[in-house]
């Protein structure tokens, strides 16, 4: 747990980069720090391992203050991973890994066993543990910089912005990898990133951050998007936090339309009872198996391009919705049974 | 490293192609090639106190006393204020303008000052081998990646662990570089030690200029330029391997 009380930091000139923050980051969390450029998300980063000294406050670690430690002894025990991988241009990747456990002192075997473990940990091939930085792309370098900061196992990592320079499609991978190794380690992480996106695709918890280093709000992703404090973090969050919302939530969160527009293709159906609102149809079979779809009263059947399943998130559901000539989509289970269609009205009612 | 071999051919070429007369020395039939195979071949040349040898070991000499000295003065000073960012213009426009002391005038002002002695040699060599690496060590310190630099204090390194650890081994292509231009600078300029009746490589050219005899000053000339690109392909190794492979790029 890391605890900001009455955290305060000024610059010589009198520019305050972070203005009382009051945090408590959980531990085993993965903590994200957002906000426009200028807003101290990064110096409330650097804080906590005495990059930058606090102005005024007090910032603890499982209540112990960070300034009763030696600033080393504090570095060695959080990890760190900045943006430009920083990784030291002469070593290899495997001395850039051995880095704090050799600071540390640890024996020679151990820390080789350790930064292989390391190198595969992060989806590394082993062969790279012979090469330098510049041989490295960017998406390796950054995994190489993840694996130095997990090197002797600190309970803390520190993360500054550390996808922002890769590509796209690279990001998106090195942000899976994450959220996965996350899962199995536990840590208590603290990630900056300007990227709305990425805070609400990563984080279990957000604090939103306002220019002049207010902290905004602080919340669980759902609830940020479902009820922003004010104006600036409803803007910050985007026109779009409804689409957000939805992608944060999966069909199972949401009710279904069944009969009368779902019908049994091995039953007779009155034409007058087989629907009142829609002008189609959905038709299984008796073993409850999707067939398709026809107008009402015709009886020519038609496919679904699309069908979704029950953990498919609900902004997928949307667009295959908008794509469905009837609007709406069927949910097929694990065992193929026909589970209910889902719309734009059944997508409100999940956000309500 | 072939550039020099190229030049010193070139030079060798030229020189021996030159009939006697055409400088205006002394001409006993043989050409400038002659003379200085006679020379070199000499018994003379190769025993006592004035023999080639003894030469280049007073000549060595010289030049390793000034480095030395140089080598303690200017690191320090040229890696200190690359780390701490400070006074560093000010130190590289100040080694600037000890470059533009002439090393000749220094040594006749040395002699003037103290006499007789090892000491205005010393004096006008060391202050030759400080400026390039004052601020090539400065430049390299400094361009060190600062996001390499605080990567070094986030996990936790010591201002000496960041300092030699980290930042020097990454300057040192450019330390080394500053090492190299100093030490065939000095080595070609340590002649000067023979103006105030040192010994050395100088000699043969103070002393055959005296004498009118061309092949002594071709001789000795030839001789500093061998050693310079010995000294040169020396230090390229000790280089290679004081170096990274890490900070070699392709090129």
């Amino acid at each position: 747990m890391i605890t900001f009380e009455q955290v305060t930091k000024r610059y010589g000139d009198q520019t305050v980069a972070v203005d009382g923050l009051d945090l408590t980051i959980a531990s085993g969390e993965l903590t994200v720090l957002v906000g426009p450029s200028g807003c101290g998300k990064t110096t409330t980063l650097r804080m906590i391992n005495r990059l930058e000294p606090a102005s005024a406050g007090r910032i603890a670690i499982d209540d112990r203050a960070i300034d009763s430690l030696d600033a080393m002894t504090l570095r060695r025990g959080i990890g760190y991973v900045m943006q430009h991988s920083g990784l030291f241009p002469h070593r290899s990747v495997f001395d850039n890994i051995a880095t704090v456990p050799r600071l540390l002192g640890w024996k020679k075997p151990a820390v080789q066993e350790r930064v292989h473990r390391l190198i595969e940990t992060v989806g590394l091939s082993p062969s790279l543990a012979t090469r330098y930085p510049h041989q490295l792309s960017g998406g390796q370098q950054q995994r190489v910089g993840v694996a130095r900061a997990l090197a002797a196992d600190p309970p803390i990592l520190l993360m500054d912005e550390p996808f922002a320079a890769v590509d796209p499609i690279v990001r998106r991978r090195l942000q899976d990898e994450l959220l996965d190794l996350q899962a199995r380690l536990q840590k208590t992480i603290v990630f900056v990133t300007h990227d709305i996106d990425e805070a609400i695709r990563l984080g279990d918890r957000i604090a939103i951050f306002a220019v002049g280093g207010r902290l905004a709000q602080f919340d669980t992703p759902r609830n940020l998007l479902a009820a922003p404090a004010d104006d600036f973090v409803a803007d910050f969050l985007g026109r779009d936090r409804e689409l957000k919302r939805l992608a944060l939530l999966d069909v199972r969160q949401a009710p279904r339309m069944h009969a009368p527009p779902l019908v049994d293709n091995d039953r007779a159906v009155p034409e007058a009872k087989e629907s009142t609102v829609h002008d189609w149809v959905v038709v299984h079979d008796n073993a409850g198996r999707l067939l398709g779809w026809r107008h009402r009263g015709a009886s020519a059947l038609q496919p679904f391009t699309d069908t979704v399943s029950p953990t498919t998130a609900l902004d997928r559901v949307l667009a295959a919705a908008l794509r469905s000539p009837i609007g709406v989509v069927p949910v097929v289970d694990d065992d193929g049974c026909l589970d209910g269609l889902i719309g734009p009205a059944e997508l409100r009612k999940a956000l309500a | 490293m072939s550039r020099y071999v190229l030049v010193l051919v070139a030079m060798m070429l030229g020189l021996l192609s030159l009939p006697a007369q055409a400088i205006g020395l002394e001409a006993d039939g043989l050409g400038v090639a002659g003379q200085l195979v006679d020379w070199f071949v000499a018994p003379a040349q190769w025993h006592g106190p004035t023999s080639l040898p003894t030469r280049i070991v007073e000549h060595l000499y010289y030049m390793t006393s000034a480095m030395a000295i140089a080598l303690l003065i200017a690191l320090p000073v040229g890696i200190g204020l690359g780390h701490w960012g400070r006074g560093g213009l000010l130190a590289i426009n100040v080694a600037n303008m000890g470059r533009a002391v002439p090393s000749f005038g220094l040594v006749i002002l040395m002699f003037l000052l103290v006499g007789f002695g090892f000491v205005p040699v010393l004096v006008a060599l060391v202050a030759l081998a400080i400026p390039p690496m004052v601020t090539n060590s400065y430049v390299g310190m400094q361009a060190v990646d600062p996001a390499v630099r605080t990567a070094a204090i986030a996990l936790g390194l010591s201002r000496w662990q960041r300092l030699f650890q980290v930042e020097l081994p990454i300057a040192m292509p450019l330390v080394m570089a500053g090492i190299r231009t100093s030490a065939v600078q000095v080595l070609s300029t340590a002649t000067l030690a023979a103006y105030v009746g040192l010994g050395g490589l100088g000699r043969y050219l103070i002393d055959g200029l005296a004498q009118q005899q061309l092949a002594q000053v071709v001789g000795g000339a030839l001789v500093v330029a061998v050693l310079a690109v010995l000294l040169e392909a020396l230090l390229a190794g000790l280089q290679h391997l004081l170096v990274s492979p890490g900070l070699r790029r392709e090129g």
